[in-house]
């Protein structure tokens, strides 16, 4: 029983962390969920996807490079736009895709306690049952049972 | 007030590298030169307010256009920069009307015919518009 969910023969719904190295994972946990993902200052949600507001730091941006690079191995289906605008304006960072991307990001977002309370609330983000992310075991438990929640919400027969 | 505003309704459409920090400087340069270069750029795609460059996706090239946009933001603020990465990796250089004729003047010129300009062209074109807006 596949946890993926296909949308065509090119694009599958579905996180894949073995797609980063066990460094790169560690990484993901050890810098980028508690140095970038609780900096978020906002998110929007979006026709097809969703936005974070980041703060103008070159700090966030270069943690933003290296989440980028990890992301787009790992969720290769989302459409990434880093937006830097003039004067040292917030940074904006949009997540896209076609239909299903959405909703799986919502589910993501919801997977695991990775953003500030106030602005996951804010969001109408439901963190209450959400575990915290702070080993690599744990963020692959969370993407495991993201990937199949999805399917099944997507295929709830075809994953009875 | 920013380097490149002399009042609240005018903008100086040129970069001022001497923004950049001294030590970062070569570096910059070297990053410029590579991410512009036909071996990085595979494409150029002119957009209503700027113009797109496709680059290779590439994990080292994406952190070092990040580097780039660090220090270019400080050195032409009125730039919108957007990298977009899905199956393709665009960098896109967009603002106002006057920013668009500057980048293709400046940039998209430049890597047509191969010769990016150097620090000092920058400065010395930064110092005429600057001063010249300081006349108006």
């Amino acid at each position: 029983m596949s946890s993926e969910t296909m949308l065509d023969s090119d694009s599958v719904i579905a996180c894949e962390p073995s797609a980063l190295t066990a460094e790169q994972q560690a990484h993901w946990v050890k810098e980028i969920v508690p140095k970038l993902y609780k900096t978020v200052q906002e998110i929007q949600e979006l026709p097809d996807g969703w936005a974070w507001r980041l703060p103008s730091d070159p700090e966030v941006l270069m943690l933003v490079a290296e989440d980028l690079n990890m992301e787009r191995l790992c969720c290769p289906f989302v459409r990434y736009t880093l937006e830097i605008p003039p004067n040292r304006g917030p940074f904006w960072l949009r997540m896209t895709g076609v239909e299903g991307v959405k909703q799986f990001l919502r589910m993501s977002f919801e997977s695991g306690n990775y953003f500030d309370a106030h602005v996951a609330k804010a969001a109408g983000l439901n963190l209450a049952a959400s575990p915290d992310i702070d080993s690599v075991q744990t963020a692959l438990e969370a993407t495991s049972k993201l990937n199949e929640r999805y399917a099944q919400s997507v295929h709830p027969k075809d994953n009875a | 007030m920013s380097d490149n505003q002399n009042n609240a309704s005018e903008t100086i459409i040129a970069c001022n590298p001497n923004a950049i920090a001294l030590d970062r400087r070569d570096d910059h340069e070297a990053a410029a030169k590579e991410i512009f270069s036909p071996a990085s750029v595979l494409g150029i795609k002119e957009l209503s307010n700027g113009y797109g460059f496709r680059l290779a996706m590439d994990s080292r090239l994406l952190h070092k256009v990040i580097d780039f946009i660090d220090n270019e933001r400080l050195c032409c603020p009125f730039y919108t920069f957007t990298l977009v990465i899905d199956e393709q990796f665009w960098f896109e250089l967009t603002g106002t009307p006057e920013v668009k004729a500057y980048i293709g003047a400046e940039l998209v010129t430049a890597l047509k015919s191969g010769e990016l300009p150097t620090f000092e062209a920058l400065q010395d074109a930064y110092t005429a518009a600057s001063g010249s807006a300081n006349h108006q």
